[in-house]
């Protein structure tokens, strides 16, 4: 087990390396200056040269690439352009918003997805299955912003019980910056609740099915406790593969949804630095992402073995 | 005689409006053994799953199963629950699946004992550990922390006969429980359930569709077919004089020679179409930590030998011997780590995928399982005509048809079932089509891997039969894959025994098979299960 998690963590490092050394190609390598980019058509050749100075772009390719992920890997981040304050203050001010955001979604997807997954694979074929059924195709066929527009709707404008937008910050108190992403974390959740309820029931048909279920029932276990014993477990496997996933689109999820409720969120830095040329506060907050898709994958590794002792020698 | 623990009658079953079994009669006594005997589809796992009431949503059984008394088709199903595991035990028939792959082995058999005695996890390991070493897992090396990926197929299926049995069941249903193993372990297997009756005085119903195994177990047999019961009474008796017309032709199917006209007068001469030289190969070993691996698996280790044109070999040996890998290569799906494979004059060994083209054409192979070997969504022609485009000049599509037809006609098919789709087949029919499959190219070899284990015994001995036929008819050679003894006897002219990825024994199959030379072939021998040997001891015991 232990071999097995080092030999994931060596991966995990190869893949982040891999990973910056893409996004920095691709942001200073490709064609046309990243400086005369950022500042537009009418920019003097002064500020021009004055911000390739700044970003390091006069110095040759191999030291910046050293420079640029020194800093990453010390905390320093560059300073955006736009906003003139250090990337990683920025960051961090947005990170406060848009992680626990996609944890909530996240958690309110799988408390929601597995007890309805569980529930309609115990009862497959009845009317409450059925019924499930078609409302998770619903789910999934509503586009989040649509739904979060509704919502908005309402629980902020009709029944006035959360407020329809911003963020109060942490300072406000746990429950009001609660509130505040309760909406949007409920429209980030739904869809991928739904796909996933739809997933877990599938599983837990197909493991239902093994021949290991009838000598579990053969034992004499009720129906109930060889689901609960015997197929849950085993069904959790490709359920955590969704769920490694949709962690990545809950984090691309947010763009939109933070741009619905005006989240001061990671999305909405990366929206208007992109449409301001930040590319300073874009390439940090990709390298961001990307690592943080990394582990969770890194995590649902983990979880795999867990789950499932066949993988810890490998 | 005491009242049977067993007592089926009048049991009939119906799923949707197609009748499954039709008033069965049954009863087992308490230390005795009765066999249920009959080809697939005959009801047999229906009538186990009916005892057990575990059967399909849609069955709806009607008659009496009496257990002990009781009625258990009017039982709730708490008191079927509180049966289950506890007085009625089962053993399926695939090992490989029938544990949970992701509990231990240990907590497995323990859950059982937990549920029904309510006793702590610690007294529950305890007997356990005592159950499975009574099936021959000692706790030294089979501790109750292992999974089930960590044993190999015999060992699971003591450990589901230790699940079963580990609270004295007073009726045992073993449903083929040996069918998926080779004759060494299904021996063993059978000698640990008779212990067990003895033991325990419990009744057990064994279900097989091996006349040979249930002639050597059961005191009392039962033959169904089409969902009845066709004959029953003292196996001795009933085998012996096999008054009933299916019955004798079971027992006729099951020791099936075909009439084979190369059998005696093989082709002669030196024309070796195959030939390995020092064949090795070797895996690597498990990973003991972050860098090291364990010591390589010597799957195949230096194997040399030949086969000529038209001839017929048979390669024996226990499973895990080496069998298949060393197939995978002869069809130059694997390569060896070393040494040379000659084939037809080509070294496949060591030729590119396209230069192994005319060697794949002049080579072909039919697996075991003849539901998993064909696409469900393709018609049998495109199935059959597959190997076809090895070919070097393209086809049209009436010369594909009539190249399809010939070979479903060598099979024993028709043509128009060209058009039809797998699952409209039989399991025999199926294993025809992939037969037709292997000879449409022409080829000069065959490798045929347990090509008749998963058949019943007539279907068996009609593809024996296609086997001989085409060995005359068209003068392929065959390399039989198998731990089937009868099998070699019956079709082949030599016989390669492999153990441990080593050729132990060659010679005529049947030199070899008489007069067994190493201990691995004196073992395989004495484990094969044998009709006429069984039914000769069984009567001797009577009289």
């Amino acid at each position: 087990m232990l071999s097995y998690a080092l030999r994931r963590i060596l991966i995990v490092l190869i893949t982040l390396l891999a990973a910056s050394v893409i996004v920095f190609a691709v942001l200073e390598i490709v064609p046309g200056d990243p400086a005369r980019l950022m500042l537009g058509m009418n920019a003097t050749e002064d500020a021009i040269a004055a911000l390739r100075q700044q970003m390091g772009l006069d110095q040759p390719l191999i030291p910046r690439y050293f420079t640029w992920i020194g800093g990453l890997l010390t905390g320093d981040f560059g300073r955006s352009y736009t906003y003139s304050v250090p990337v990683i203050d920025l960051v961090r001010d947005r990170l406060v918003v848009s992680l626990p955001l996609a944890l909530m979604a996240l958690f309110l997807s799988t408390a929601i997805a597995l007890p309805v997954g569980i529930f309609s694979a115990a009862r497959r074929g009845t009317a409450a299955d059925t019924g499930v059924m078609a409302a998770t195709q619903l789910g999934i066929a509503i586009p989040n912003f649509w739904f979060a527009l509704l919502l908005v709707y309402v629980f902020a404008v009709a029944l006035r019980w959360v407020p329809a937008g911003g963020f109060p910050g942490w300072d406000a108190g746990l429950w009001t910056a609660l509130s505040a992403l309760l909406l949007p974390a409920i429209a980030l959740a739904l869809p991928q609740a739904a796909i996933l309820a739809r997933v877990t029931r599938s599983a837990l048909l197909d493991v239902m099915s093994e021949d290991y279920i009838r000598t579990a029932r053969a034992k004499g276990l009720p129906a109930n406790a060889v689901l609960w014993r015997h197929a849950l477990r085993n069904a959790l496997i490709p359920v955590l593969t969704i769920l490694g996933l949709q962690f990545s689109f809950l984090l691309a999820g947010t763009i939109i949804i933070e741009n619905v409720f005006y989240l001061p969120g990671l999305g909405r830095l990366v929206f208007q630095a992109i449409t301001q040329r930040d590319l300073i506060v874009v390439e940090s907050v990709v390298v961001l992402l990307v690592a943080t898709v990394v582990i969770v994958n890194f995590l649902v590794d983990l979880a795999y073995a867990w789950a499932d002792p066949r993988l810890r020698r490998r | 005689m005491s009242a049977p623990v067993l007592d089926i009658a009048n049991l009939s079953l119906t799923i949707g409006n197609t009748p499954i079994l039709r008033d069965i009669d049954l009863t087992v006594k308490a230390g005795e053994v009765v066999g249920l005997v009959g080809e697939s589809g005959s009801g047999k796992s229906m009538t186990a799953q009916a005892v057990m009431r575990l059967l399909p949503h849609a069955a709806r059984p009607a008659g009496r199963i009496g257990f002990n008394g009781e009625d258990l088709l009017t039982a709730s199903e708490e008191r079927m629950c509180e049966l289950r595991g506890d007085d009625i035990g089962m053993v399926f028939q695939e090992p490989m699946t029938a544990l949970n792959p992701v509990k231990t082995i240990g907590e497995q058999v323990a859950e059982g004992i937990r549920f029904h005695r309510r006793v702590s996890r610690a007294e529950a390991e305890a007997r356990a550990r005592d159950m499975l070493e009574r099936v021959g897992l000692p706790h030294s090396r089979f501790p109750l922390s292992r999974y089930p990926h960590e044993l190999s197929g015999g060992q699971r299926q003591r450990v589901v006969i230790a699940i079963a049995c580990a609270l004295h069941p007073k009726l045992l249903i073993a449903d083929e429980p040996t069918t998926a193993l080779d004759v060494v372990l299904q021996k063993q297997i059978l000698d640990l359930l008779r212990s067990l009756v003895e033991e325990n005085g419990m009744g057990l119903v064994l279900i097989s569709h091996d006349l040979g195994v249930v002639a050597d177990m059961a005191d009392r047999i039962t033959i169904l077919r089409h969902g009845a019961v066709q004959e029953a009474g003292e196996t001795a008796t009933v085998l012996r004089e096999q008054k009933h017309p299916y019955t004798k032709r079971l027992a006729e199917a099951s020791v099936h020679v075909p009439a084979w006209a190369n059998a005696q007068t093989a082709p002669d001469g030196d024309n070796r179409l195959l030939e390995l030289e020092d064949v090795a190969r070797h895996f690597p070993g498990h990973r003991t930590g972050f860098f090291s691996r364990g010591e390589p698996v010597r799957a195949v280790d230096g194997v040399s030998f030949s086969i000529r044109s038209g001839h017929s070999v048979a390669l024996v040996g226990q499973s895990g011997c080496g069998k298949s890998t060393l197939a995978r290569m002869i069809l130059a799906l694997d390569r060896p780590t070393s040494g040379a494979i000659r084939f037809d004059g080509m070294e496949t060994s060591s030729l590119d995928e396209h230069a192994l083209r005319p060697a794949r054409r002049e080579m072909q192979v039919v697996f075991q399982d003849p539901y998993g070997s064909f696409n469900p969504r393709q018609k049998v022609l495109s199935s059959v005509a597959e190997p076809l485009h090895l070919m070097d000049e393209r086809m049209g599509r009436s010369e594909k048809r009539d190249r399809v037809t010939e070979a479903l006609v060598e099979v024993g098919m028709q043509s128009s079932d060209m058009d039809k789709y797998p699952h409209e087949f039989s399991g025999g029919q199926r294993q025809r089509l992939a037969i037709a499959r292997a000879i449409i190219t022409r080829p000069k070899l065959v490798v045929a891997d347990e090509p008749v284990s998963a058949l019943d015994v007539s279907i068996r001995a009609q593809i024996l039969d296609l086997f001989a036929k085409l060995n005359d008819d068209l003068g392929l050679a065959f390399l039989f894959i198998t731990h089937d003894l009868t099998v070699a006897r019956a079709i082949t002219h030599d016989v390669l025994v492999m153990d441990h990825g080593k050729i132990v024994e060659t010679g005529r199959t049947g030199d070899v098979l008489d007069r067994p030379a190493s201990e691995v072939t004196q073992r395989l021998i004495a484990a094969a299960p044998d009709l006429k040997r069984a039914i000769e001891r069984r009567s001797k015991k009577i009289t």
